[in-house]
């Protein structure tokens, strides 16, 4: 929960003070990437956020890379 | 532009740097990695003088053509989304283990952001005036603990020299080269939205010379004072400085190495950003990279916390870190390189054939 609060502390002000500049200034073709990109960074912080045991992106790749690399 | 290249290079090296597979001769594979470096440097100064005027994704996509250059260009966001989340969360460990053991990652992280993006949405010319107002600060903060830390020394650490083998050597010198210098790939995107029209190679390796200069010192510094114990630790230049005190009065020093963290640690972290956004804005098309700061940035910082499980998977990638950043350093740059040149040769023998095919315009016939 702890968590949580954190990352919406940052994300909400951010992502509603950016977007809100973008509409203001009629610029609709970035939202086309804008909303991708702030829908990956709220995924992952809810997956942050609720506990959920996840396997880190360095052991994902250390797997990979230790099968290349003696 | 130096203060931030040199800034950058220095971001979490200066802190974390300072012993290898090289032990006492690590001060050795700094200055080969350098020397290494400079091929590299001259790379990406080419890649962004191959189309003057144009940004380095767009130099990559125009040298490769369209749709390679999107794929290499996504790529190499990738790496630079990656390469933030590791920047950042070495940079709140080292708080977090140093400091403020208490607070949360996330919350040191945050701060980072917040600010970050306060400055980056005030476009690059702020970050770079705030590194040139800054750089000077670190010199001094180095200067100051080497020679408070001159009785500490022990010339014998240095002993016996090249004693490492030349195996050992090679292999601390390309984990210095793949850490420390080419990483300076990600400040190549700076030069082509600033557009000053300066030259890049020098800028490039005048700042990469004065970052060197003071990790050397300070590598040899950590050497002198901590000697074959500065292995041992996660953050050497923390621990050789701790040391430090002159009579009852003057200690604690070690502080300074702190804040040269939180400088060079936080101008790494904005160019990440940077070059995440611009990355973003040249690879989609877009003509400003500004609306995207933001979500880079908050991107990053989630990334920065599934990057690592816990602090020991983050010593412990170290040992894969040089085989999986040397095709983003140095296949991908050179590739580019090549290409884009081929490519431009025979756009131009190509130009120059048609132009000497081409009939020559009739004479009039009242002559």
């Amino acid at each position: 929960m702890g968590d949580l609060l954190l990352l919406g502390t940052i994300f909400v002000p951010l992502a509603t003070f950016s977007l809100y500049d973008i509409l203001r200034r009629r610029e609709y073709r970035y939202l086309w990437t804008m909303i991708p990109l702030y829908a990956a960074a709220l995924a992952l912080d809810l997956v942050i956020a609720s506990g959920v045991p996840y396997v880190s992106i360095t052991v994902l790749l250390e797997n990979l890379l230790s099968r290349i690399v003696k | 532009m130096e203060a931030t290249i040199a800034l950058f290079l220095l971001g979490s090296s200066l802190v974390s740097s300072g012993f290898s597979e090289a032990k006492q001769d690590t001060w050795i594979c700094v200055l080969l990695a350098l020397v290494l470096s400079i091929p590299l440097l001259w790379v990406h100064s080419a890649i962004l003088e191959l189309y003057p005027g144009r940004s380095y994704f767009d130099n990559i996509a125009r040298a490769l053509g369209k749709p390679m250059g999107k794929v290499v260009s996504a790529l190499l966001l990738l790496y630079t989304f990656h390469l933030g989340a590791l920047v950042m969360r070495v940079f709140s460990e080292f708080i977090h283990i140093v400091n403020m053991t208490e607070t949360p990652l996330i919350a040191i992280s945050v701060c980072v952001v917040a600010v970050g993006v306060y400055i980056l949405n005030n476009r690059l010319y702020v970050l770079a005036r705030i590194c040139k107002f800054t750089f000077p600060f670190l010199i001094a903060t180095v200067f100051v603990t080497v020679v408070l830390s001159v009785p500490n020394m022990d010339l014998n650490n240095l002993k016996p020299a090249f004693h490492a083998g030349w195996r050992n050597i090679a292999a601390g010198t390309l984990a210095y080269l793949s850490v420390t210098y080419a990483e300076l790939i990600m400040c190549a995107p700076m030069f082509g939205e600033l557009g000053r029209g300066e030259k890049v190679f020098p800028t490039f390796f005048k700042g990469a010379l004065l970052g060197f200069v003071i990790l050397l010192v300070a590598d040899l510094r950590n050497l002198l004072i901590l000697g074959y114990s500065a292995g041992m630790f996660a953050f050497p230049s923390y621990e050789a400085v701790s040391v430090v005190k002159l009579g009852d009065f003057f200690t604690r020093i070690e502080v300074l190495i702190g804040i040269n963290l939180l400088l060079a640690g936080f101008v790494k972290n904005c160019v990440m950003m940077f070059t995440a956004c611009v990355g973003i804005a040249r690879t989609f098309g877009y003509r400003d990279g500004e609306p995207f700061v933001a979500p880079c940035a908050l991107l990053i910082l989630a990334l920065s916390v599934v990057v690592y499980g816990n602090t020991e998977e983050l010593f412990g990638w170290s040992r894969y870190f040089t085989y999986y950043s040397i095709p983003f350093q140095i296949v991908i740059p050179v590739l580019v390189l090549i290409v884009g040149k081929i490519r431009k040769k025979a756009g131009r023998a190509g130009k120059a054939e048609k132009e000497t095919r081409a009939p020559a315009p009739r004479e009039s016939r009242a002559e």
